[in-house]
């Protein structure tokens, strides 16, 4: 009985935990091992709740939420990160092939490295709205129901998240 | 609309449908405003640059690592039981190791020199900013292990803006004039086979004293992101490990105010 269990919840893994640590990876702001911690713990979860999941169709909808909420619960917790752990090195390699010149390269390279630094100080509540609308292509109606709040809400969290997001990355000067 | 509204609706513009009233009205503000146009360019680079980043997959290692780990801590209670019976000669053997490397670890020779740290800083940093460049015409492909390297930069004489400490300091050297120690010294950064991570690695002189060693491992943790590692390649030591994005864009901030100088 437990052995069948196992084996279907490996079979879970095998399938899910390389999009789930990827969605971990941006809801932490790149963190890779928090990442980590937030993908191994999601699974854990799963693995516990799993006697009561059936439905393998929405089996990404149903880790995605357990994965929001656990970071929610993680950050929330300690509102602000680790300070000495190290984000994952990667490249936005789009706009690094996009770079007309090694300048210009450089200055994407930068650009990625303030986008990274302005996501893990961003409240958790605003990085997951970027996260899902950006990185993940939703429509604010999406956002909501993914993150399980109404599209308002999805709105005005995303007008702050961004404008803080672009503040720290351009130290945008206040038109007079 | 004035340009202070305008502001206000750059981010209801990027969600609203094209025909959105008020989404037509901030582009017809922006049409006639050069000023708003700048700001709105920047704040959508901004969220270009969110959208185009590219999050890397695990590694292989850390699929096998994670999964090792949950299946640990979801194990039958049976299981459980089993394993808590070793618990206890694991514990005498930790214990009696410790005592035993305390002694090394508190070595005078773990001192660290702020010259040598600053030396593998730069040189970590000089091989990523070569790395980062678009187009690398040095790049070569290995198919030992299926990764792209920079040609060792050394060989090839690129001239490098670094600090003259390099040349003359720390237990290894970019500059190399003769054949002999061409070979022997280098810095070499190379992306993995994902293309996501920078590794770098760093050779030592063949004849780098143990301690010497010993420091670059130390030095390598500030630098080095993680997986830090030593190889012998039947030949010389090699220093391997992910390096660490801040020193990246340090170094790219000082190379545009025109600190470093061409060796």
């Amino acid at each position: 009985m437990f052995d069948s269990k196992r084996r279907q919840f490996e079979n879970l893994y095998r399938r899910q935990n390389r999009r789930l640590h990827q969605l971990a990876m941006s809801l932490t702001g790149f963190d890779e091992n928090d990442a980590r911690d937030v993908t191994q713990e999601v699974f854990i979860r799963a693995f516990q709740a799993f006697d009561r999941y059936r439905d393998e169709g929405t089996e990404w909808a149903w880790l995605r939420s357990i994965c929001v909420n656990f970071v929610r619960e993680r950050y929330r917790r300690s509102r602000f990160f680790r300070e000495n752990v190290q984000p994952e090195i990667f490249y936005t390699d789009t706009l690094r092939n996009r770079a007309a010149n090694p300048h210009e390269a450089m200055e994407n390279i930068q650009l990625t490295g303030r986008i990274i630094s302005a996501m893990k100080e961003l409240p958790v509540e605003f990085r997951e709205v970027l996260v899902m609308r950006h990185i993940y292509g939703l429509s604010t109606a999406e956002t909501g129901e993914t993150l399980d709040i109404p599209e308002g809400t999805v709105r005005s969290r995303l007008k702050r998240a961004r404008e803080m997001l672009v503040k720290h990355c351009l130290r945008e000067e206040k038109l007079p | 609309m004035n340009c202070r509204q305008c502001r206000e609706y750059f981010s209801h513009f990027i969600d609203a449908p094209p025909d959105d009233d008020l989404r037509q009205e901030v582009e017809v503000h922006l049409t006639g405003c050069e000023r708003c146009r700048v700001q709105f360019r920047e704040y959508h680079t901004v969220m270009e640059g969110l959208e185009s980043m590219h999050i890397p997959e695990p590694s292989a290692d850390m699929e096998r690592e994670m999964w090792r780990d949950i299946r640990q801590k979801t194990r039958s209670p049976a299981a459980r039981l089993r394993s808590a019976a070793l618990l206890i000669p694991a514990g005498i053997a930790f214990f009696m190791a410790g005592f035993l490397l305390r002694g090394l670890i508190d070595s005078p020779s773990a001192i660290r020199e702020p010259s040598e740290r600053s030396a593998i800083q730069y040189a970590a940093c000089s091989a990523l900013f070569h790395n980062a460049y678009p187009i690398n015409p040095n790049a070569v492909y290995d198919p030992a292990d299926e990764s792209m390297k920079s040609v060792n930069f050394v060989e090839n004489r690129e001239p490098l803006r670094l600090p003259a400490m390099l040349s003359s300091h720390g237990p290894f050297s970019l500059q190399a004039d003769t054949a002999e120690t061409e070979t022997e010294q280098a810095c070499i950064p190379f992306v993995s086979p994902s293309g996501q991570t920078l590794v770098l690695r760093v050779i030592p002189h063949r004849d780098a004293a143990p301690e010497t060693l010993f420091q670059l491992s130390r030095e390598a943790s500030r630098v080095f992101y993680h997986r830090i590692s030593w190889h012998h390649d039947g030949f010389q030591w090699i220093l391997e490990g992910r390096v660490r994005p801040d020193f990246l864009f340090d170094l790219a901030s000082e190379l545009k105010s025109g600190v470093g100088e061409n060796v």
